[in-house]
C-alpha cells in the first residue's frame, strides 16, 4: 500500500518538476525544477527497492551516488548563473 | 587474447596524443606538430596492419562488461576497416594542412587537441561492436567537434555552434531513446552481419518505431533531408575542420551508422521485408536531388560545397536502401570515395580563401592562372563528384546505377541521372570560370605564403595528394587492395555469395 | 496514514516551489522539501540516502542556492508587465501529457515485475569486506560507479573554479568572539562525528558520503568564523588542498588498478584484504567529498576572494 502511495508521489514530483521546467523564467527556477524531478526519480528507485524486505541495497547505492551527482550539477548550474549575472552586470556598466 | 588489444591501441593512438596536446604551451609549435604527425603516422600504420591481418582471416575484438547485459565492445571488421583507413589517411593529410593553415592563429593547442579527440571518436564509431558502444562514441564525437566548429569564437561561429549543438544533442537523445527501446525489446547483442532482429518475434510496429528513432538520430549527422539544416551553417568553421567534418568525421559517422543499422542490426533482407528500407530510399533520393538543387543557387563557395555534401552523403544511404549487393557496393565505396573527393574540394577552397581571399563563386574567375596546381586538384575533385570516368566518383555511381537496375527501381536511376546533371550544372561553370575566365585586376586579399609554390607548401600538397587518390581509386578500383576490391569481398560475406 | 500525509505535503511543497515567482521563497520551500523527502526515505527503509539527502540535498544545496541568489539580478522571475500571460503552449502540454502517460504505464509495468538484486548482494556480502550491504555495493560490487561519481564531483568543481569571477560587492562575514569560540569548541566534535560515521559505514548506515558532508560543514564553519581553514595563502595548505581535491579519485583508481595485478580485475579486491582497502578508499573519498563540497559552497559566497582557494 505505502509502495503505491510513494510511486504515485514519485510520479507527481517528476510531473511537477517537468511543468516547472517548462514555465520557468529564471535559471534558478529551472535548476529547482530539475532537482524536484530528480527527487522524484530517487523516490521511485527507493520505492522499488523497498518492495521486499530487506530493502534492495543496489538502488539505494544508486540514489546515494545520484545525490552527489545532483549536487554537483546544481553547484555547476549555479556557478554558470552567477557568471551570467556578472557578465550582464559588466555589460550594463 | 592477443588480438583483443589492437582496437584499443587504434583508439588510444589518437586519444592519448590528443590529451597531451592540450597541455603543450602555445608557442611550442614544433613539438606539437611532431607529436601530432607522429600520432597520425602511428595510427595509419596500425590501421594498415589491422587491415592486412583482417585480410588474412584474423579477428579483432575487445570487450569490457560494464554490467550484466551491457558491454563496451570494439571490433575491427571489414566495414570498420573501410572507415578506419579513410579516417587515418585523411587525418594525416588534414593535420598537415591544419598546421599550415593555422600558422599564426591563437589557441592552436586547443584546436589540435580536439582535432585528435574528434578522430579518436570517429575511430570509436567505426569500431563499435554494439549499439550501446556506438551511441557513446557518437555522442563523444558531437562533444569533440563542437569546440572545432566554434574555434574562431566570433558571434557568427558561436551562433553556428549553437545550431550544431541543438541539432546533434537532440538527435543524440533520440538515438539513445531508440537504442534503449531496442535494448528493452531484445537486449544489446553485438552487431552481426545479417542482423539480429529477424526471428526475434518483435512486433513490426516496434521495429518501425525503433528504426525511425534511430534514423532520426543518425540522420542529423548524415544530413538527411529534413535534418540537414546545421551543415551549411557549420561552414563558418576553419577550412580543415569543414574538410574533416564533411569528408570523415561527423557526416560519415551518420552514414556509417545507417550502414551498421541496416546491415548488422536489422539485416538487409529483414529490413526490406518489413519495408523500412523503402522509407530510407525515399528520404535519401529526396535529399540527393534537394541538396544538388540548393547547391546550384549558392553563391558562397563553401556553402555550395556544403549542399553538395548534403546530396552526396545520401548516396551512401541510397546504396544501402537499395537492398541488393550492387547497391550496397556502390554505397560503401562512396563512403571512401566521397570522402577523398570532398576533402580535395574543401582543402582547395581553403587555399583560395587563405591565399587570395576568395570566398564567393563569382570571385573565382581566372584563378586557374594564378593558382594552377590548386585549381587542378579542385578540378579533379569536382569532375569526380560529377562522375566522370575513370575517376573515383564514377565507380560508386556506376555500382549505384547497377544496384537500382537490379532492384528494379527505375525511378532511382532517374534520380541518379538528375543529380548527376545538377552536379555538372553547379560544378562545370565554376571550373570553366576558374580556368578560362579573365582574372580580376586585383584579388580580394592576396598574401604571399611561399616563394616557391603558389601557396604555403603545407596547404598545397595535401589537396594534391587527395586529388591523386581520386584518380588512383578510380583507375585501380579493381585491385584487391583498392576500395572496390575490398568492398566486394565485404559484400560477398554480407550477402553470403 | 503517515505516508499519505507525508506524500501530500511533499507534493504540495513541490508544487509551491515551482509555482512561486519569488525566488527566495522558492529556495526556502525547496530546502523544506529536501527535509521532508529525507523523512520519506527513512520510511522507505533507506537511512543512508536519508542521511545524505538531509545533509547534502537540503543543507548544502540550500547554502549554495541562498548564497547564489544574492548575486543574481533582482527578480527576473516575473514577466515583464504587458507581456502575454498565456500559460504553456499546447505543444508543451502535449509533451507533458504524453510523458505522464508513458511514465504511468512504465511504473505500472515495474510494479508487477519484482526484480531484486538483494539475494546476489547477500550471497557475496561475506566476501566484500564489510557487513553493511549499501557500503558493499558502493565500494565493492559497483565500485566503478562510485569512482566515476567522485570524478564527476571533481570535474564539476574544476568547471566552477574556471567560471569564477571576483565579485564586486564587499559583504562582511559574521564576526565575533562568541562565534569563534563556539566553532573552536564544535570543531573537534564534528571531526569526531565524521570519523564515527565513516567507521560505522562498514556495518551500519553511514559512510563516505555522510562523513564528507559533515566535514564540509565543519570547513564552512571555520570559514564563516574567519578561522584559518581553507586559505591557500599559507604555502603548505595550498598543496594539501589540491591533494585533497584529487585524493579521492586517485586513491580509488590506484587501488582499482592494484586489483588488476592481484588478479581480481579492475576495481576488484581479494576478499581477505577488501575491508582494509575499502576503509582506505572511504577515508580518502570522505576527505575529498568534504573538501570539494565545501569549496563549491565557498566559491558561491558573494564575498569570496580570488586566491583563497
Amino acid at each position: 500500500m505505502s509502495g503505491l502511495i510513494y510511486s504515485l508521489c514519485a510520479l507527481g514530483l517528476v510531473m511537477i518538476g517537468l511543468y516547472g521546467l517548462a514555465r520557468a523564467h529564471h535559471g534558478l527556477q529551472q535548476l529547482l525544477a530539475i532537482n524536484v524531478m530528480s527527487a522524484g526519480v530517487f523516490m521511485l528507485l527507493l520505492t522499488m527497492a523497498a518492495r521486499h524486505p530487506p530493502a534492495d541495497a543496489v538502488p539505494q547505492a544508486l540514489v546515494l551516488t545520484g545525490i552527489v551527482v545532483a549536487i554537483s550539477a546544481l553547484a555547476l548550474g549555479l556557478a554558470l548563473l552567477r557568471r551570467l549575472a556578472a557578465e550582464e552586470a559588466e555589460s550594463h556598466d | 587474447m592477443s588480438s583483443s588489444f589492437w582496437p584499443l591501441a587504434v583508439l588510444m593512438s589518437s586519444a592519448l596524443p590528443g590529451l597531451v596536446i592540450f597541455f603543450i604551451p602555445e608557442t611550442r609549435r614544433t613539438l606539437r606538430s611532431l607529436l601530432n604527425i607522429g600520432a597520425a603516422l602511428v595510427k595509419l600504420q596500425l590501421v594498415v596492419l589491422l587491415l592486412l591481418g583482417l585480410y588474412a582471416g584474423e579477428t579483432y575484438h575487445w570487450q569490457w562488461s560494464l554490467m550484466p547485459g551491457l558491454t563496451l565492445a570494439l571490433k575491427v571488421d571489414a566495414l570498420a576497416g573501410l572507415f578506419l583507413i579513410l579516417s587515418a589517411v585523411l587525418w594525416l593529410l588534414t593535420t598537415l594542412y591544419a598546421i599550415g593553415y593555422l600558422e599564426h592563429s591563437p589557441h592552436r593547442s586547443r584546436f589540435f587537441g580536439f582535432f585528435s579527440l574528434c578522430v579518436s571518436a570517429t575511430a570509436g564509431v567505426a569500431m563499435s561492436a554494439n549499439l550501446f558502444t556506438f551511441v557513446i562514441f557518437y555522442e563523444l564525437l558531437t562533444l569533440a567537434t563542437w569546440p572545432l566548429v566554434v574555434h574562431r569564437g566570433t558571434p557568427q561561429s558561436l551562433a553556428a555552434g549553437r545550431v550544431y549543438l541543438r541539432y546533434t544533442l537532440i538527435s543524440g537523445s533520440v538515438l539513445l531513446l531508440g537504442a534503449v527501446i531496442l535494448h528493452g525489446l531484445v537486449g544489446t547483442p553485438d552487431f552481426v552481419p545479417g542482423g539480429y532482429l529477424a526471428d526475434q518475434g518483435v512486433a513490426t510496429v516496434w521495429l518501425w518505431v525503433v528504426f525511425v528513432l534511430l534514423l532520426i538520430g543518425l540522420g542529423v549527422k548524415a544530413a538527411l533531408l529534413p535534418l540537414h539544416g546545421w551543415l551549411p551553417k557549420a561552414m563558418v568553421a576553419p577550412a580543415p575542420v569543414s574538410a574533416l567534418l564533411h569528408a570523415v568525421a561527423v557526416v560519415k559517422a551518420g552514414a556509417f551508422g545507417i550502414v551498421r543499422l541496416v546491415f548488422e542490426v536489422y539485416g538487409i533482407e529483414f529490413a526490406s521485408e518489413i519495408g523500412v528500407t523503402d522509407l530510407l530510399l525515399v528520404l535519401a533520393a529526396a535529399t540527393i536531388v534537394y541538396g544538388s538543387w540548393r547547391a546550384l543557387f549558392e553563391t558562397d563557395l563553401k556553402r555550395r560545397l556544403a549542399f553538395s555534401t548534403v546530396s552526396q552523403v545520401s548516396y551512401v544511404a541510397l546504396g544501402v536502401a537499395l537492398a541488393g549487393p550492387f547497391g550496397a557496393i556502390g554505397g560503401l565505396i562512396h563512403i571512401v570515395h566521397q570522402g577523398v573527393m570532398k576533402i580535395t574540394l574543401f582543402l582547395s577552397a581553403g587555399n583560395y580563401a587563405e591565399t587570395l581571399g576568395i570566398h564567393k563563386v563569382s570571385e573565382m574567375s581566372g584563378v586557374g592562372q594564378r593558382m594552377p596546381w590548386t585549381t587542378a586538384a579542385f578540378t579533379l575533385g569536382a569532375l569526380g563528384m560529377i562522375g566522370f570516368p575513370p575517376l573515383a566518383g564514377f565507380v560508386s555511381k556506376w555500382y549505384l546505377g547497377l544496384g537500382a537496375w537490379e532492384a528494379g527501381a527505375n525511378w532511382v536511376l532517374a534520380v541518379l541521372l538528375v543529380s548527376g546533371l545538377l552536379n555538372a550544372a553547379y560544378f562545370l561553370p565554376l571550373l570553366y570560370r576558374a580556368w578560362f575566365g579573365p582574372p580580376p585586376p586585383a584579388w580580394p586579399q592576396p598574401k604571399t605564403l611561399s616563394r616557391v609554390f603558389e601557396t604555403h607548401g603545407l596547404l598545397l600538397f595535401p589537396p594534391l595528394i587527395t586529388a591523386m587518390l581520386v584518380v588512383l581509386l578510380g583507375l585501380f578500383a579493381g585491385l584487391n587492395i583498392a576500395t572496390l576490391g575490398w568492398v566486394q569481398w565485404l559484400i560477398h560475406r554480407e550477402f553470403g555469395l | 496514514m503517515l505516508d499519505a500525509i507525508l506524500t501530500l505535503l511533499i507534493l504540495a511543497l513541490a508544487w509551491h516551489c515551482v509555482r512561486t515567482t519569488d525566488l527566495f521563497e522558492a529556495i526556502v520551500v525547496f530546502i523544506a522539501l529536501g527535509m521532508l523527502v529525507a523523512l520519506a526515505w527513512t520510511r522507505l527503509q533507506a537511512p543512508d540516502a536519508a542521511l545524505a539527502e538531509a545533509a547534502i540535498g537540503a543543507g548544502l544545496a540550500g547554502a549554495l542556492l541562498l548564497a547564489s541568489l544574492r548575486q543574481m539580478p533582482e527578480m527576473s522571475a516575473t514577466r515583464a508587465p504587458g507581456a502575454k500571460t498565456t500559460g504553456l503552449g499546447w505543444f508543451w502540454w502535449g509533451l507533458w501529457g504524453a510523458l505522464g502517460l508513458a511514465l504511468v504505464s512504465g511504473v505500472a509495468a515495474i510494479q508487477t515485475t519484482s526484480v531484486s538484486l538483494m539475494p546476489q548482494v547477500q550471497a557475496h556480502l561475506s566476501d566484500s569486506g564489510v557487513t553493511h550491504p549499501v557500503t558493499a555495493v558502493l565500494l565493492n560490487f559497483r565500485a566503478l560507479d562510485t569512482a566515476l561519481e567522485l570524478a564527476v564531483l571533481l570535474w564539476a568543481w574544476m568547471a566552477q573554479k574556471q567560471l569564477f569571477v571576483p565579485g564586486r560587492q564587499t559583504v562582511y562575514p559574521l564576526q565575533g568572539q562568541v562565534l569563534k569560540t563556539a566553532v573552536k569548541a564544535l570543531l573537534p566534535l564534528m571531526v569526531l562525528v565524521a570519523v564515527y560515521l565513516l567507521w560505522r559505514g562498514s556495518s551500519a548506515p553511514g559512510g563516505a558520503f555522510q562523513s564528507g558532508a559533515v566535514l564540509a560543514s565543519a570547513w564552512l564553519m571555520l570559514w564563516l568564523a574567519q578561522l584559518p581553514g581553507l586559505s591557500r595563502k599559507q604555502g603548505g595548505m595550498r598543496l594539501g588542498i589540491q591533494a585533497g581535491w584529487l585524493g579521492g579519485v586517485t586513491v580509488f583508481l590506484l587501488v582499482g588498478l592494484l586489483g588488476v595485478f592481484q588478479g581480481a580485475g579492475f576495481m576488484g579486491y581479494p576478499p581477505d584484504q577488501a575491508g582494509a582497502w575499502i576503509l582506505l578508499i572511504e577515508s580518502a573519498a570522505a576527505l575529498s567529498i568534504g573538501l570539494l563540497l565545501a569549496s563549491m559552497v565557498l566559491v558561491s559566497m558573494p564575498d569570496f576572494q580570488e586566491g583563497t582557494l
